[in-house]
């Protein structure tokens, strides 16, 4: 499996699961909470992986044909964005996960949304800088 | 033994990451120095800042900060970082 298929499977399950555990923690059904939490928790830092691959590797050149191209705010913009919204990535995610297991899931709840959005935005901040390569 | 710090490590690890991206940007021989430590500051970025989350968490004990709770300043912390580095990079880039 390349680092892009990784990157980009990790990056799924960090914007799906958080909501998967909100549901959990609005029905009060606590038997997955934990296991969940520690899943998106490991799974954060495991991302780190593909997205240096890419980021550090490949990347590099294409960053070039960016900036010198139609839209170097792909780059400029949306690219540094992003690189620097995912190194939070990790850390929210262990923080809601910390609270999870320190019998503080109520107070998880908001930093949980703010995992899958924040996730969210930077695939789709990928998605547009991906568009630009073409 | 207390428990690991979450909100004191988030806030400091947040706050050094967006100081230290907008700093390198404005100052790049700061971005030299970061990149020489691992080869590209990113990654000198993520280790600094991971480094950081551990040892506040493990070392800060008290609860609040100048009167506030860490709860709270750990959540202005982290939306202060996201929207400071989107923003920087928006007027910047």
């Amino acid at each position: 499996m390349s680092p892009s298929t990784i990157h980009l499977i990790f990056g799924s399950l960090l914007s799906i699961i958080p909501v998967i555990i909100l549901v959990i923690l609005e029905a009060g059904n606590h038997r997955l909470l934990k296991p969940l939490s520690l899943f998106t928790a490991i799974t954060s830092w495991l991302l780190l992986w593909p997205s240096a691959n890419i980021y550090l590797g490949s990347y590099q050149t294409l960053k070039k044909v960016v900036i010198a191209g139609p839209t170097p705010w792909a780059h400029t913009i949306i690219m540094e964005t992003k690189e620097h919204w995912g190194l939070l990535i990790p850390f929210i995610a262990t923080l809601a996960a910390g609270l999870v297991f320190s019998n503080r899931a109520k107070q998880s709840a908001k930093w949980w949304g703010l995992l899958s959005i924040t996730t969210f935005l930077i695939a789709a901040m990928g998605r547009l800088v991906a568009i630009s390569i073409r | 033994m207390k428990q690991f710090n979450y909100d004191a490590a988030i806030t400091a690890s947040s706050l050094f990451l967006a100081i230290i991206t907008i700093s390198g940007e404005l100052f790049p021989p700061l971005k030299t120095v970061l990149a020489s430590i691992t080869g590209h500051h990113w990654s000198a970025k993520a280790i600094l800042g991971t480094a950081i989350f551990i040892i506040i968490g493990l070392l800060y004990k008290k609860e609040s900060f100048l009167g506030q709770s860490f709860e709270r300043i750990a959540w202005y912390s982290v939306l202060f970082a996201l929207m400071s580095i989107s923003v920087f990079f928006y007027f910047h880039g």
